[in-house]
């Protein structure tokens, strides 16, 4: 019997073969990569480093001592704000308004981009898309400064409005009752057109072909609409619906600050502008209270971003993470 | 994955060098960060003595178009940087910053909470040694005024800081005197009944045509007349009542005792205003902007208002007189209280806790030159050169009494950036005593008729500053971060009649659960340490 010719490599040629195709991967991307490295520094730096300064919150900060000299105090200041009666109205406020404004806010954009894409138009639906991203680019202070002069019982248009239909002046930025539906319609207003760029993008990936042979089996517009772009979009929608629960304690304060007055405080004072009347404007800044409460926040939103997460994973193809 | 075409790369790169330089540039430049300064310590003779100053925005570029600043730097042989520390409450954020980061600079305008706090921990100087060898003048002021010695002596016994003065002025009445005499109204009210009645006659001149038509008109604090009612928050026979302001409620609406019989009058008499439209309802919701109430007065959407005592000379200079040719603000002489004595009026505090100059402790060799610079303004010397100016050239004096010889008008008004004379000493520039007199003659013809009509001891009074402990304070913060809200938004209620006055007893017990009368202990504890 002939002696077998030995196929297997040396050593040598199986190192050189396994470190191949990494050096190859790395030749072929390295520029993306370089691509990369600007966003990664920042994130490190202005994102993940920044955590450790979380240990203030666990300290009376002072920012002549620094982390390392400050004393330590434990959980004094999570006792603080959770055994504080007034913390239930807060905390009430607050999730009403993070969770009105989530379940408003949400199909918006969704239902925008939809019926966008109907439009056959090129022209007019880049008007239109165009003319919707404007005003994410408005600041609160200016959005609020309109939304003063519209609704305004002195001479404001929409009061103008009402009165013409027989209706009585509102006092809109002074009941309590209006101060949440024009705290959501403004951050809807806000940010609908931007967030249905996310939606819009999706759509374009969608096969053409789909809605030809929809054509065919004689589906109309909204059968189209409703069987083929809507469930294309449905991984999006999971992603950005749990990216929104973990933010669903993040309320616009400048917004809120904004619109805030002594009439509508039993609706508009939520944990944030309580934080910042205790850290930033009275007597001496206590920005250990401040991250304390911070933590407590994040910690929440992190908690619902996993359950958001599993369940998106348990009941749909889709996750995150 | 494909290797990119040589374009592609270029490209590529030429997006990363971009990126990178972008990310430099927007790290903070340390250029304006400690300031100048080349000399330090004892300065000898001829050499210009530097320090770097920092200051809110508004009140570096103010100073730096001073030609008094000028000047004194020249009397002095000092060169001031004045280092732009930002605008508003971010201000005091920054100076933590710069305290934390290190690149605070020489000196800089702090709040007596952090000269206390941050000098006890080692960033400032302590300047008591400093006064006794190089501030004779400094040092006779605090010998003279143990009221400003114990807010400056910090509790372990040192100086951090020395606090600006306020100038002797009170928020005024002011009305168009026009329209109160087409309404029928004559002569000048002087009771709230009065005032009210003439309210109603005006509305029914003006309103029957224009239901936004509110006779009673103002921006922020809606709370005035707590000195004729008698309830403003005060110190008598050393016990503290209601949440102590100093009795001044300008900014945040406090400055009443929430439990006094003449506070619940005050509240029902806004309340009828309220039901009546005697008032306008915006501000009493807080929704009234400063512009918005300008242009209502402005245009004759109403008649009254209750305010800075420079504002009458604002309106009749800002277009009130072209929109209407009849338009004429008069001030009101205070009013008589409901025992029909002459009210007193609480003054604007006489110490600004919000300005308070400290000296960086790293730059503690710079302090014998910074502290005799001040010394300087605290002299008669300096005080003539920041109230007055320079003899001949903006003044002049004649029997010993001395008058403006520059027109207030043509110097306050030049462009932003122009150089020119201006005493207003209600803008911060250095720690140091006002010039009352001065003050009060550096303004408009019609601001100098109220001042010298009003603020006299008949009419105005100033009342002691509390100083509280950091402990003290912390606990008033957090209290009143409740406190402040809930009363200030059920005054509004009973206002605005959507909680009946029927109600006052329980909203009072309410507020005493929340820690109203807590606060009201804090402020007694501070007093009694002051005066112990």
């Amino acid at each position: 019997m002939r002696a077998m010719k030995s196929y297997a490599p040396h050593a040598a040629e199986l190192d050189v073969h396994k470190k191949k195709p990494f050096l190859r991967y790395l030749k072929n991307t390295w520029l993306l990569y370089l691509l990369l490295l600007p966003g990664l520094v920042h994130l490190v730096l202005f994102k993940l480093a920044p955590l450790f300064g979380l240990a203030i919150a666990f300290q009376d900060f002072s920012t002549f001592r620094g982390i390392l000299d400050s004393p330590w105090v434990g959980f004094k200041h999570f006792e603080t704000f959770l055994q504080d009666p007034y913390m239930l109205v807060l905390v009430r406020n607050t999730v009403l308004l993070a969770l009105l404004t989530l379940l408003c806010s949400f199909p918006v954009p969704i239902l925008f981009a939809l019926f966008l894409n109907e439009i056959r138009l090129s022209m007019i639906r880049r008007t239109i898309q165009t003319l919707s991203f404007f005003p994410y680019f408005i600041s609160s202070a200016v959005l609020v400064s309109i939304a003063y002069t519209l609704f305004s019982p002195q001479g404001g248009l929409v009061n103008q409005f009402l009165n013409w239909l027989g209706f009585d002046s509102i006092f809109f930025m002074a009941e309590p009752a209006w101060f949440r539906p024009i705290y959501i319609g403004l951050t809807i207003w806000q940010t609908f057109g931007y967030t249905a760029i996310i939606y819009l993008a999706a759509m374009t990936t969608i096969d053409p072909h789909l809605y030809e042979a929809a054509e065919m089996d004689g589906a109309n517009r909204w059968q189209k609409m409703f069987s083929i772009t809507l469930p294309s979009l449905s991984h999006i929608i999971v992603i950005m619906f749990i990216v929104n629960v973990g933010q669903i304690l993040s309320i616009d304060l400048d917004k809120v600050l904004l619109l805030y007055n002594p009439s509508v405080y039993e609706t508009a004072d939520v944990i944030q502008s309580y934080v910042y009347r205790i850290a930033f404007t009275q007597g001496f800044p206590n920005y250990s209270f401040g991250a304390a409460v911070n933590l407590l926040q994040s910690v929440v939103a992190f908690i619902l971003v996993l359950a958001a997460n599993y369940a998106a994973r348990k009941y749909s193809e889709t996750r995150l993470f | 994955m494909q290797s990119l075409r040589k374009p592609g790369k270029i490209y590529l790169l030429l997006l990363q060098l971009v990126l990178v330089l972008v990310l430099a540039a927007c790290t903070r430049s340390s250029s304006s960060g400690s300031g100048g300064g080349s000399t330090g310590g004892e300065v000898t003779d001829g050499e210009t003595f530097e320090f770097s100053y920092m200051l809110v925005t508004r009140f570096k570029n103010w100073l730096e178009e001073l030609n008094w600043f000028d000047e004194l730097q020249k009397r002095t042989n000092t060169k001031v940087t004045v280092i732009d520390g930002g605008e508003g409450d971010r201000y005091y954020n920054n100076v933590d910053l710069r305290v934390g980061g290190g690149d605070f600079p020489d000196s800089g305008m702090v709040s007596l909470a952090q000269a206390e706090v941050y000098g006890s921990q080692g960033a400032f100087v302590d300047l008591k040694p400093y006064i006794e060898k190089y501030a004779p003048n400094i040092k006779k002021y605090i010998d003279e005024h143990p009221d400003y010695k114990k807010l400056i002596t910090a509790s372990d016994g040192k100086i951090y800081g020395l606090i600006a003065e306020y100038p002797r002025i009170a928020s005024i009445m002011f009305y168009r005197e026009d329209m109160f005499k087409k309404a029928g109204v004559t002569q000048p009210p002087r009771t709230i009944e009065e005032l009210t009645d003439g309210f109603r006659k005006i509305k029914a001149h003006y309103g029957k045509n224009d239901k936004n038509f509110y006779p009673f008109l103002g921006r922020e604090s809606f709370i005035k007349f707590t000195e004729v009612f008698d309830a403003g928050d005060k110190i008598v026979d050393g016990k503290v009542h209601g949440i102590y302001q100093s009795g001044y409620s300008f900014v945040n609406g406090f400055g009443f005792d929430l439990y006094s019989e003449g506070f619940k009058k005050l509240i029902t008499w806004y309340h009828q205003l309220y039901q009546e439209g005697l008032i306008d309802p915006e501000w009493i919701a807080g929704t009234v902007t400063e512009n918005a109430w300008e242009t209502k007065m402005l245009t004759g959407k109403g008649a009254f208002s209750y305010d800075f005592f420079t504002r009458p000379a604002f309106f009749m200079n800002n277009g009130g007189p072209e929109n209407d040719p009849d338009y004429n603000i008069k001030a009101l002489p205070y009013l008589l209280d409901l025992n029909g004595n002459q009210s007193v009026v609480p003054t604007s505090p006489k110490y600004e806790l919000s300005r308070v100059m400290v000296i960086n402790a790293k730059a503690e060799d710079k302090a014998p030159g910074i502290i005799k610079f001040l010394d300087y303004l605290w002299s008669e010397e300096g005080q003539t050169l920041i109230g007055w100016g320079v003899e001949g050239v903006t003044y002049k004096e004649t029997n010993g009494k001395k008058e403006f010889i520059v027109s207030f008008e043509e110097e306050v008004y030049k462009p932003a950036g122009q150089k020119r004379w201006s005493f207003l000493q209600d803008r911060m520039t250095f720690p140091m005593p006002v010039n009352n007199e001065a003050f009060y003659q550096w303004n408009t013809e019609i601001v100098k008729e109220i001042a010298s009509e009003l603020f006299t001891d008949k009419y105005i009074k100033s009342y002691p500053i509390l100083k509280y402990s950091t402990e003290q304070l912390r606990e008033r913060t957090e209290l009143l971060a409740k406190v402040e809200e809930a009363v200030l938004g059920n005054l509004v209620k009973f206002i605005n009649g959507s909680r009946p006055m029927s109600e006052w007893d329980a909203f009072l017990n309410e507020m005493e659960q929340i820690g109203y009368k807590r606060i009201v202990e804090i402020d007694q504890q501070a007093y009694d340490a002051m005066n112990n």
